[in-house]
């Protein structure tokens, strides 16, 4: 028996092994994408299976006699103790941001290699490392939040530094995603409508779940998602229609307007009416979809048609500036090592745990499962023949793309947004518009083909939005938690549970973000739609607002509404 | 074990906030592209707030790193104690955090 998991072990090796050869050294013929993915799984098995394990003995020593928080200081309301998968869940759900999707994707500028080992690596000895550390720190130390830990241990400078960092960090990153929201959803009927539609339902599931009964809970799930298909199917009516297709195509501001009510309303209504069944709702979402990416990768079996490196390497890239180092390392960040999970880890998820043990799956592992997530997205992109890719996530012309040595001209990309049910996808910058072209263009081989490209393409930009939206509100409500306990040395009455309180800091919390959103929305050259959300500790959410705006294309040059 | 992937990150973090500040390309670094001729006034403005912003998150990750670094010294010299954990359910000490039991007793931190 021992000898039969040892040669398991040894078979899941070489395999990887022969998947990173393939992937870092055939060039001039295509590479297929799976071995991007048989790749990842191998490195995530083994990575799980030994290294995760000797930190749980070695180096944590977690010990199961130990009671946790959850177990100690059961109060009914955080400290809950919980079925680990169920925790499982809801920490994959709260760190599973737009980060690795986006991120990947416009790394994917230096070609599909660097981005990928960074996400390999990155995550098996960086990321995953972190959440289990801060996750089994905080597990050992009552579920206290990291700015709590940094005023317990890092003295008062330390501790006054880490608590400006986290709030301001978080005020950017609600900023950036509100952006990566309007972004998608401007002039975008068929989007906006679907995504729309996902509030309702949800406030619907959290009223009938509020018995939670299993039934209640079942009917709920059942009545959601099929509310959310028949959302995504009449997008597409009512962006067709004469008087419902116009009052869905709304500009930038206006939107931002409405993001910034939204953010508002989830900090301020009971987390069961609208933050509680949107994270259940968009859990299924998630791993249904990636599911799905996966299932279509080994269907399709895509080839990756980007170069392994491309010239951009040197930091002459159209998506960015900068060279490959750092600049890879700082665009991939969710998906590789994210400071963000650091105030997940150490926030509500050890408030759950009822065993020491159980960190490691739960810290370690939904780590492993959000990297996979950036590796579809690295393979959604690869696929994409690099003309297009570039076409569509930088706004330089055809001719200017076409001259470093990726072919594509502007019938090819008309062609390519009536294919999709768009208007244009030339310069939708950010990589959310050409991941949904990837993703629509492998689920579209998966089924339906040529037919239902443009449900696939809604459906893609329909499962961003509400990863992101998820992100936004959830993020807005820790950060209502964060100004509270700030704030509740100077004014106590604001620390509080009451309305007042609750009312008063989550309008200051919002009004901080919105102002940014709203201000970048406004200028001629629009925001960034670039994710910052995962950026945690490190500077790529500021570095993102940058770079739209200090674009100098023709688009800039002749006034022209930049669409997303 | 998680020194090399700190000195690694910070690296990649501090040289990227630095060239962003501080790259004479204005494609790139905020200063420059701030006083590149030709530079639109508010896209002036902002690329120098997004200096000081970037400015201050330097300042905040040294900070936050020095200091975490002398708490690290004076724990391994033993002028600083380690924090008690939360005794198991059976009662009595478990290892402290950060501390490996090893046979014979004697413990070891990492």
């Amino acid at each position: 028996m021992r000898a039969a998991r040892a040669l398991l072990w040894i078979l899941i090796a070489l395999a990887g092994a022969a998947s990173f050869g393939t992937i870092a050294f055939v060039r001039g013929e295509p590479v297929g994408a799976g071995h991007l993915v048989v790749a990842a799984v191998c490195s995530y098995l083994i990575g799980y299976r030994f290294y995760s394990k000797f930190l749980a003995a070695k180096v944590l020593a977690l010990d199961d006699r130990r009671t946790t928080p959850a177990v100690r200081l059961d109060d009914g309301r955080d400290f809950v103790p919980t079925h680990r998968w169920v925790v499982f869940g809801h920490h994959f759900a709260a760190i599973a941001g737009p980060g690795p999707l986006l991120g990947p994707t416009l790394a994917a500028q230096f070609g599909y290699l660097p981005g990928t080992m960074w996400i390999l690596f990155g995550v098996l000895l960086g990321g995953a490392v972190q959440d289990f550390v801060i996750l089994a720190i905080s597990l050992r130390r009552d579920g206290r939040s990291l700015a709590k830990l940094a005023h317990d241990t890092l003295g008062r400078w330390g501790a006054f530094a880490g608590s400006i960092g986290i709030l301001l960090i978080m005020l950017i990153l609600i900023a950036v995603l509100a952006l990566v929201v309007v972004n998608l959803l401007a002039e975008s009927a068929w989007g906006l409508f679907t995504v729309a539609a996902t509030i309702p339902i949800a406030m619907l599931m959290g009223l009938i779940m509020k018995g939670r009964s299993g039934g209640r809970v079942l009917a709920a799930t059942a009545i959601g998602l099929a509310l959310l298909a028949a959302a995504v199917a009449g997008g597409h009516a009512v962006a067709g229609h004469t008087s419902w297709g116009p009052a869905f195509t709304v500009g930038r501001l206006p939107l931002a307007g409405a993001v910034i009510l939204y953010g508002l309303a989830a900090s301020i209504l009971p987390m069961w009416l609208l933050l509680a069944p949107r994270d259940y709702l968009s859990t299924f979402v998630k791993l249904g979809t990636v599911l799905l990416l996966a299932v279509g990768i080994a269907w399709v079996r895509p080839e990756l048609k980007l170069p392994a490196v491309t010239v951009f390497a040197n930091g002459t890239g159209p998506l960015f500036g900068g060279t490959i180092f750092p600049f890879c390392f700082i665009n991939i960040a969710c998906g590789a090592i994210s400071g963000f999970h650091a105030l997940v880890a150490s926030g509500t998820t050890p408030k759950m745990l009822m065993r020491e043990s159980d960190a490691r799956m739960v810290g370690y592992g939904s780590m492993l499962l959000e990297s996979l997530v950036a590796i579809m997205a690295m393979v959604a992109a690869a696929s994409l023949p690099p003309g297009q890719f570039f076409a569509i996530n930088s706004k330089m012309t055809p001719e200017w793309i076409t001259s470093q040595g990726f072919p594509v001209t502007v019938a090819e990309m008309q062609t390519l947004a009536s294919h999709f049910g768009e208007t244009t996808l030339m310069g939708r910058a950010g990589g959310s518009s050409s991941l949904a072209v990837g993703m629509a263009s492998i689920f579209g081989g998966l089924a339906g083909g040529d037919r239902a490209a443009g449900l696939w393409y809604h459906f893609a930009v329909m499962f961003e939005v509400l990863f992101i939206l998820t992100t936004l509100d959830a993020g807005t409500r820790v950060g209502r938690y964060l100004l509270q306990d700030t704030l509740a040395r100077a004014a106590p009455r604001l620390a509080g549970s009451g309305w007042g309180a609750n009312v008063a800091t989550s309008a200051i919390f919002v009004a901080a973000w919105g102002y940014s959103s709203s201000a970048a929305c406004s200028t001629r050259a629009g925001g960034s739609a670039f994710c910052g959300r995962c950026s945690g500790s490190r500077t790529s959410s500021w570095r993102a607002r940058r770079w739209p705006s200090q674009r100098r294309s023709s688009f800039a040059r002749d006034g022209r509404a930049m669409p997303g | 074990m998680t020194a090399a992937p700190l000195a690694f990150l910070l690296t990649v973090t501090m040289t990227a906030g630095v060239k962003l500040i501080a790259s004479p390309d204005p494609a790139l670094g905020f200063l420059a592209k701030a006083a590149a001729p030709g530079a639109h006034p508010v896209e002036a403005f902002n690329a120098r707030v997004d200096a000081v912003v970037a400015g201050v998150f330097l300042i905040l990750v040294a900070t936050v790193v020095l200091s975490a670094a002398r708490q690290c010294v004076r724990v391994l010299s033993g002028r600083s104690p380690i924090e008690p954990d939360a005794p198991p359910r059976g009662g009595g000490a478990g290892p402290a955090f950060g501390e490996v039991p090893e046979v014979g007793g004697r413990t070891r931190c990492c």
